[in-house]
């Protein structure tokens, strides 16, 4: 039996081996095909954007060609999403037209003839120029000594896009695109991989350098706004092959391992016969190599990369369709958003309206109940007023009385006064008698006399009415 | 045991495999709708998507201060009552506890700039106000799991009057830790960037993080494993529910992952002591109630040191730990917890009446 598990080993060695062949082989055919690419992207690459927009007709050919490419555009976003009797509304190419009336509507200066009026056939622009010049316009001398078509049709050329070999820029990015992940799939090796992304992030700089390059134009926001988002594609797609490298890489060192343990296990005389098992140790051993790159900062950076660069392109891709369907009557996600903000706001100042209101419901009842003992203490004080008040009725019948008794007093205490003055006169007249009769007696019999000047009993000693006792 | 024999063992669990695996076909065709979250219950109050429920008790004698469940808002709260004999709020219910539990419902575009404040100080806070009104108390015990748990944190740091007892389960709150792939991940990513072009981040983007962690196991293995159990309907049926519970991702409000991302996981403001939250800044030592700590011992998505450091942090001298040997979804489904979750969460309440 463990000539079985021997030769199974060898089996398996032979099958590494077999592997590690045909690695070999995908590598050679990777380098091959990067060899190709590169040699195609040299002599694709520093023309391409040496050549520009030479005819009006062109010009209009690509305009049409951007409107094929929104209405695709529109049709890939909002297909599923939209019903189809909308969709048919959505017809960009009328975009064509516009563009021709808008030029064929155009007042050239100093009496040139326009053409680009409707009806007629398209005609170069060195028509025009040469035209223009032939007049010489006063404009013109200002550049008679420069090519003002070659600086024209330059310009034109930034209006709409250069003109590539074989096609315009768009296709020609996107069948590049298209190239460049077919190529990187049959890689095969990471130094093939590096060596794609090598040539591509050289192509890519020269396509920044003209995509990133200002515009004009009346489209030129446009414009600008497909060649950032073709920019950030290219860098999603760097992104993008950074990632599958590592990816790559990890998968064939996992698969590395699990043969390996295969090999191991077989020598042990322990092969996972049972598909169960042999699932198992699958699993297991390609997810401890898997984990260990994941934990990595290495992958943490790369698929920081990744997922950014696709964020970018996204909020990119964003702006171009909402950009495209702005002039509909279709709500758009910032709208929505902005709705979404306004709602929100109204419900936290409700949230916080309702915790006022809630406070002043609490300060209402607790007012509310001040006032109810507030009440009672001002029906408790009116009771004590209306006794005070009471108590000074009663006050001033004292004083009253006390007025009365110290009038009364004062009225006793003259009638005293009166009687003591009186009894005083009276005493003194009957001593000034009985001093005279004394007198009179000691010089003549005094019988008569002495009884007819006897002192009466004072009347003054009767008390006057209401004076109190003492 | 020879070739032969092992050939033949080989040969036999491949037909028990390929028998299993039409069987099952046979079962996926004639079973029922599969439901979650079965446990009766009641909604008592609600704003919007985001509902608040009372669950009907089992017990006869129920707890006087009930307690409100917090789930996180990245995946539904039917985890915690995924079958029968599977819940964790049906054991609650039997050891007498009276439940409440927060639905964050499926935010959607116009939850876009609701933040955490919108959730914590507003409509968490309204539920605690509802539940504290109905009973005539002035707090609760609040159980919070996993995001859910920090939010509760939060909470009862900024309103510690209204929280009687605090529980934490499987919550991060130190992401310093790099013992979890999402946090290693986490501290990398530009966030402001997916929130700008996402608005509301899609739920499955948050999955395919979440599958990432088990790449071979939750992709492929899983799913060989799942045909061993086919052919048994019950069984099947039992996998279906996780399967859908694991894949029902709500997706997240822009804003509060933004926070959540940025203040907790990459700048670990809360342990630091420079979180925020509606202008008020968030602080842990404000956390004076009786603190207990659960944690899952093989937790991939939350370590345990995450989930510990808590106690470090509070105000409180009352704080207890408690670990089950089990990873982060096990907590709540494992046959090694329904026995003992709840019985020891319910006396730890009990003594804090």
């Amino acid at each position: 039996m463990e000539d079985f598990f021997k030769d199974q080993a060898k089996w398996l060695n032979a099958w590494q081996e077999q592997q590690q062949k045909l690695i070999q082989e995908y590598a050679k055919w990777g380098e091959d095909l990067t060899s190709d690419f590169t040699e195609a992207t040299k002599q694709q690459t520093w023309t391409n954007f040496e050549d520009i927009v030479k005819t009006q007709q062109e010009l209009f050919e690509q305009f049409s060609r951007f409107s094929t490419e929104m209405q695709d555009n529109i049709q890939q976003i909002w297909g599923d999403k939209l019903p189809k009797e909308l969709l048919q509304r959505f017809n960009f190419t009328i975009l064509q037209e516009f563009y021709k009336t808008w030029i064929g509507s155009m007042k050239l200066p100093g009496g040139l003839q326009n053409p680009f009026v409707n009806g007629q056939n398209w005609i170069d622009p060195n028509f025009i120029l040469k035209s223009f010049l032939s007049q010489e316009h006063p404009f013109s001398s200002l550049f008679s000594n420069r090519d003002l078509t070659k600086d024209l049709q330059q310009l034109f050329g930034l209006l709409q896009g250069s003109n590539l070999p074989g096609g315009d820029l768009y296709s020609q990015l996107f069948s590049t695109y298209q190239g460049f992940f077919n190529q990187l799939a049959n890689a095969g090796t990471r130094q093939n991989f590096d060596k794609l992304l090598e040539t591509f992030e050289s192509w890519k700089e020269q396509a920044d350098k003209y995509l990133l390059a200002p515009q004009v134009g009346i489209h030129r926001e446009t414009s600008q706004d497909f060649s950032k988002a073709i920019s950030l594609s290219l860098d999603y797609m760097r992104s993008f092959a950074n990632m599958a490298k590592l990816m790559e890489e990890t998968a064939r060192k996992s698969g590395n391992r699990f043969q390996s343990k295969l090999v191991e296990r077989s020598l042990n005389n322990e092969p996972p016969i049972k598909f169960s098992e042999f699932c198992s140790l699958w699993t297991r051993e390609n997810e401890t190599v898997f984990l260990k790159v994941f934990g990595s900062d290495e992958f943490a950076k790369t698929q920081k990369e990744f997922v950014s660069a696709e964020m970018r392109l996204k909020i990119q891709l964003n702006k171009l369709a909402e950009k495209a369907l702005e002039q509909t009557p279709i709500a758009l996600k910032r709208d929505i958003d902005l709705a979404a903000n306004e709602i929100l706001q109204l419900k936290r100042d409700l949230r916080q309206s309702r915790k006022h209101q809630q406070l002043l419901k609490e300060q209402a009842i607790a007012a509310q109940q001040a006032a109810t003992v507030a009440d009672m203490r001002i029906q408790k004080l009116e009771a004590v007023i209306e006794k005070i008040e009471k108590l000074e009725t009663a006050m001033e019948q004292i004083e009253a009385l006390q007025s009365s008794m110290d009038k009364v007093q004062l009225q006793a205490e003259t009638a005293e006064k009166t009687a003591k003055s009186a009894i005083e006169q009276a005493t003194k007249s009957a001593t000034k008698s009985a001093t005279k009769s004394a007198t009179k007696s000691a010089s003549k019999p005094a019988s008569k006399p002495a009884s007819r000047t006897a002192p009466k009993k004072p009347t003054a000693a009767k008390k006057p009415a209401g004076t109190p006792t003492e | 045991m020879n070739y032969t024999q092992q050939f033949q063992e080989s040969m036999e669990e491949f037909k028990t495999f390929t028998d299993n695996l039409k069987k099952g076909l046979e079962n996926l065709g004639s079973l029922e709708e599969v439901k979650l979250a079965q446990t009766p219950k009641e909604l008592v109050y609600e704003d919007g998507k985001r509902k608040l429920y009372r669950y009907k008790a089992r017990a006869e004698k129920v707890s006087p201060v009930p307690t409100l469940i917090v789930y996180a808002m990245v995946n539904r709260y039917t985890m915690l009552d995924l079958q029968p004999e599977r819940s964790m709020i049906r054991n609650l219910l039997d050891q007498g506890l009276d439940v409440y539990l927060i639905d964050w419902g499926y935010a959607d575009r116009m939850d876009r700039y609701m933040t955490m404040d919108d959730y914590i100080n507003g409509f968490m806070n309204d539920c605690v106000e509802h539940i504290c009104e109905n009973h005539q108390i002035d707090a609760i015990n609040l159980l919070g799991v996993c995001q859910g748990g920090t939010f509760s944190v939060i909470y009862a740091a900024l309103h510690p009057d209204k929280v009687k007892n605090l529980i934490t389960m499987v919550a991060p709150v130190d992401f310093e830790t790099n013992d979890s792939l999402l946090f290693v991940w986490s501290k990398q990513m530009d966030v402001d960037l997916m929130i700008d072009a996402y608005g509301i981040v899609p739920g499955d983007l948050m999955n395919q993080a979440y599958q990432m962690l088990q790449p071979f196991t939750l992709t492929v293995q899983k799913y060989i494993n799942m045909v061993d159990v086919m052919a048994d309907p019950d069984k099947l049926t039992d996998f279906l529910r996780m399967e859908t519970w694991i894949f029902d991702s709500p997706d997240q409000p822009g804003e509060v992952l933004r926070q959540n991302a940025k203040d907790l996981f990459q700048e670990n403001k809360l342990v630091k002591g420079e979180f925020e939250l509606g202008g008020q800044r968030v602080d842990l030592r404000e956390i004076t109630m009786p603190v207990l700590c659960v944690y899952a011992d093989y937790d991939t998505l939350v370590p345990p040191a995450s989930s510990k450091k808590l106690l470090q942090c509070v105000g409180t001298k009352d704080t207890q730990q408690m670990s089950f040997p089990v990873g982060h979804v096990g907590m709540f489904v494992s046959g090694k917890t329904q026995g003992t979750l709840a019985p020891q969460i319910a006396q730890w309440l009990d003594q804090r009446l």
